[in-house]
């Protein structure tokens, strides 16, 4: 049976997914898988130069999760968490400088870091020289 | 029951491939060879899932280490 609107082919309770790598990153798509390793069993080939496969089968239900989901479901929320994840990389790239921009000047403004740093500001070999020499005066 | 695969360099860590082959010591027997962009994994095992779980590990570690 073939999911044609997702290029997904489902064999029993095992689903291959062709993944673009034009379209997704590999950390996106590693995100993805990572966070699907509760739900199913996961393999990544790499059939083409410019395709990844990802070979999902559903696990069987346990005590903890006694429901699975149908493996056409599976393959679905995986397309859907794929395009989450790509989608947050390209906003994180759009962003990120801004974002961080943003915390520092609160950092700031909030006045966390205004403790002094730990150490002495003076020439560590000068405090040496001064703390250690004995003078001796006639 | 002995399987091939070759894991993609792309996506499979060294290092996760070789700390997961440690981990399942005791349920498994695994090794492991280079290709230029694959590493070939022959696992020998009488259980398929343990064989699934074995993918499934090396592939979390493997995430781990390159999203870090």
């Amino acid at each position: 049976m073939s999911a044609d609107w997702l290029d997904a082919e489902i064999t029993g309770d095992t689903v291959a997914l062709t993944v673009d790598e034009r379209v997704y990153s590999v950390n996106a798509l590693l995100r993805t898988a990572y966070w699907f390793t509760d739900r199913a069993y996961i393999f990544v080939s790499k059939p083409g130069e410019r395709t990844l496969r990802v070979h999902l089968k559903a696990k069987a239900p346990t005590l903890d999760s006694p429901h699975s989901t149908p493996i056409r479901d599976l393959a679905g929320e995986f397309g859907n968490s794929l395009l989450d994840n790509q989608l947050r990389e390209a906003v994180e790239e759009q962003t990120g400088k801004i974002r961080e921009l943003l915390v520092m000047k609160a950092i700031a403004e909030a006045g966390i870091l205004e403790d002094s740093p730990p150490g002495s500001p003076n020439d560590p070999v000068a405090d040496v020289q001064h703390t250690n020499l004995t003078r001796i005066s006639s | 029951m002995t399987t091939t695969i070759r894991l993609t360099r792309q996506i499979y860590t060294l290092e996760a491939l070789q700390q997961t082959v440690a981990a399942f010591a005791g349920h498994c027997v695994a090794s492991f060879s280079a290709e230029e962009e694959s590493h070939v994994l022959q696992i020998t095992t009488a259980n398929q899932q343990v064989e699934d779980e074995f993918l499934n590990y090396v592939l979390g570690l493997s995430a781990e280490e390159k999203l870090r």
